[in-house]
């Protein structure tokens, strides 16, 4: 297991939605500047977990949780915590690809705005810098004024990255962002998250377990709202020590 | 096997049969309107003359002498009449030759065509009428005779009859294409009735000195319109400056921030609202409006409340309704992932609704805004009940006249010009309902998609 400093740790973390029980029990430490990648069959509950990390689980009705979520120690489901301050920290990126119906410019420069940025020459740099980050720069940076709605689906998902890597997130949560995706494109966008791990720490919910395996630093792998294991992604793969793991991953689940 | 073989030959010899006899009673209905030509069709009463004048006389006569009480005149048959009873007559020979020729098809939309020729004739008849009152003749009734409706009802029959033999399906097929037919062709006749009657009284006043003119005043031959013109306008737009804003973020609440229970609530109220005959606003505004503005103390000794002010007040609450629906309809269109992706930016709710939805919701929400144009444009009743119906230019708390209450109020009573003159303003109202009506279908087929900057 690769640790390092922990960014996240969730302590003893229960989800409810009504009556239905979603994630039982989860524990889990991700580590800062990692690559951490939750796999599991659908409706186990791992992007569920993503979700509880920028507290967008709060938008769904009858949504209760107990326990802990402690980013860099702070628990931010303690009723002080501001959810937009949250939610700047710890970027998000949704499985399909969702730009606004707004130009290329103006996706990037809406979190700064939103977040008081006003300067042009500030929005500009921001702008810039974001695109490059998201390898996305040398083909748009013609177009900028141009619909986002008119790039194809790669770029479009780079640009829904680039947009939040714009507010300077310490986090970015990625909800299986390559499912809508060509193979082409989703090759891109891992060698993007390779290079992100240098300055955020990057957790991404996939349902490929070749991608975990090849982007990955650690893997936690889901099962029915728990955590069956989590350890440095080679020894997940190589020697499971749990069972239904080992059936999972080889393809022999169920 | 062979039994089934045996059945359906017998089937197609009782349906051949079935067609025949459908055929030849369409032959002779075709025959019996065509015969109608030589018999009276209309009957036109005069103070004292009568013309009862068969399609043929329709046709081919000059007019019709009348003697009023200061002059006499040749009241013309229309040029359309004319051609009307001509094609009825003509279709339906063609119709039976078709038949002959086996062209059903061809056959049943020649006998509808001369079915329908009788409705030009009613429409087209109805200029006699304002002809013969600019010969200052009041008294006159038009009646119209057994082959009138002859050619109507024998023409429609008779298609239906040439269409079955064809089989059930293909006269469905028909019927749904004719229903459409009428739908349109509603619309078609109505404008070509309204360039007709409305065209001929600004050609004589003159269209500078109609639509520019800035006196209204029927007792000394003065049309003017301009003051109405400008008063309809300043009402829409007033109701639309008040009404847009309260839609939208009704709309906004319904779609966005409103509990479930509280939006099954809201919302039947404000399509209540729709629902409420535009007298009854009316009323409400005779009675709680108009005394509103004329005890207001700023406005108080300066109105008596029967006013510009009043009408945009009501105005606003009547477009509500629809700007209110179409707006929700248009935010709920809005994806999902759009919020989701500005609040995960840490965008507060109320940011995303005024930054992300509302944009990306703004072609639809502008189709609402336009169909409310339309209504508060088109709204007689309740605006006669509060503006107090002076033909001045507009000023907020004086008595202003719409064009729809321009019509409404000196119809009853107006003949010769002014009547015409009434019927140019209805032509200048069904323009600016155009135009409103375009921009709607311009506006919404872009859809919910946002322009790039």
């Amino acid at each position: 297991m690769e640790m390092g400093k922990s960014k996240i740790t969730i302590e003893d973390l229960n989800l409810y939605y009504g009556d239905f029980h979603a994630l039982k029990g989860v524990s889990i430490e991700i580590p800062e500047h990692k690559v951490t990648a939750f796999i599991g069959p659908s409706g186990c509950g791992k992007s569920t977990c993503l979700k509880t990390l920028n507290r967008m689980n709060d938008l769904v009705d009858g949504c209760k949780i107990t326990g802990k979520v402690l980013l860099d120690g702070e628990d931010i489901y303690d009723p002080r915590t501001d959810v937009t301050m949250l939610r700047r920290r710890a970027g998000m990126v949704f499985q399909k690809p969702n730009p606004f119906p707004m130009s290329v410019y103006d996706n990037i420069a809406y979190g700064p705005r939103v977040h008081g940025i006003k300067s042009k020459q500030r929005l500009d740099e921001i702008v810039e810098r974001s695109l490059r980050s998201a390898a996305l720069w040398d083909e748009v940076k013609d177009r900028l004024k141009k619909s986002a709605l008119g790039l194809s689906g790669g770029q479009q998902q780079r640009l829904c990255i680039a947009r939040a890597l714009a507010v300077e997130p310490d986090v970015i949560l990625m909800d299986e962002p390559t499912s809508a995706l060509d193979p082409v494109s989703t090759l891109k966008i891992e060698d993007l998250m390779d290079d992100l791990r240098s300055q955020y720490t990057v957790i991404i919910v996939t349902h490929n377990m070749q991608q975990a395996a090849r982007i990955a630093d650690n893997t936690a792998f889901f099962l029915l709202g728990e955590i069956v294991e989590y350890s440095d992604t080679r020894t997940m793969f190589n020697q499971p020590k749990d069972e239904r793991t080992e059936r999972y991953i080889t393809g022999r689940f169920g | 096997m062979l039994q089934a073989t045996l059945t359906n030959e017998r089937a197609e010899h009782k349906r051949a049969t079935a067609n025949r006899i459908k055929k030849i009673i369409a032959v002779a209905l075709g025959a019996v309107i065509a015969l109608s030509f030589f018999f009276p069709y209309i009957r036109f009463v005069f103070k004292d003359s009568v013309y009862a004048l068969s399609g043929l006389q329709l046709a081919t006569v000059r007019g019709m002498r009348v003697a009023g009480p200061q002059m006499s005149g040749l009241v013309t048959i229309p040029l359309l009449t004319r051609i009307a009873v001509i094609a009825g007559v003509a279709l339906a020979l063609l119709g039976i030759v078709l038949l002959l020729l086996r062209k059903p098809v061809l056959a049943g939309t020649a006998y509808i065509l001369a079915g329908i020729t009788p409705l030009i004739v009613l429409i087209t008849t109805s200029n006699i009428q304002t002809a013969v009152t600019s010969l200052n003749i009041s008294e006159i009734s038009v009646q119209y005779l057994w082959p009138f409706l002859g050619t109507l009802f024998l023409g429609i029959i008779s298609a239906v009859l040439c269409l079955w033999t064809q089989g059930t399906e293909r006269l469905a097929e028909s019927i749904f294409k004719v229903a459409s037919c009428v739908s349109v062709g509603s619309v078609v006749v109505i404008t070509i009735y309204i360039l007709v009657t409305g065209a001929p009284a600004i050609a004589q006043i003159g269209l500078g000195e109609f639509l520019f003119g800035r006196e209204w005043a029927a007792s000394s031959e003065k049309f003017g319109i301009l003051a109405l013109i400008l008063s309809s306008i300043a009402g829409t737009a007033g109701a639309i400056l008040l009404g847009v804003p309260i839609g939208i973020l009704t709309a906004v609440f319904l779609s966005e921030t409103a509990r479930p229970g509280v939006a099954k609530l809201v919302r039947p109220a404000v399509e209540l609202l729709a629902g409420i005959p535009s007298v009854i606003y009316g009323f409400f505004g005779m009675l709680v409006i108009v005394p509103a503005i004329r005890t207001f103390p700023p406005f108080q000794g300066n109105t008596t409340g029967d006013s510009l002010l009043a009408a945009i007040l009501i105005l606003a609450i009547m477009v509500l309704p629809t700007i209110v629906n179409v707006s929700e309809t248009a935010l709920h269109a809005v994806p999902i992932s759009y919020r989701e992706a500005s609040l995960a930016l840490g965008a507060t709710p109320t940011t995303t609704i005024f930054k992300v939805t509302i944009p990306a919701a703004k072609s639809g929400i502008l189709a609402g805004v336009i169909l409310g144009v339309g209504r508060a444009i088109g709204e007689t009743m309740a605006v006669i009940m509060v503006a107090g119906n002076v033909p001045n230019m507009p000023s907020l708390l004086g008595p202003v006249r719409f064009l729809t209450t321009g019509i409404a109020m000196e119809m009853s009573y107006s003949s010769g010009l002014h009547r015409q003159a009434l019927f140019a303003i209805g032509l200048v109202l069904f323009v600016f309902i155009m135009i409103v009506n375009i921009s709607f279908t311009y506006i919404s087929k872009k859809g919910v998609q946002m322009d790039a900057e």
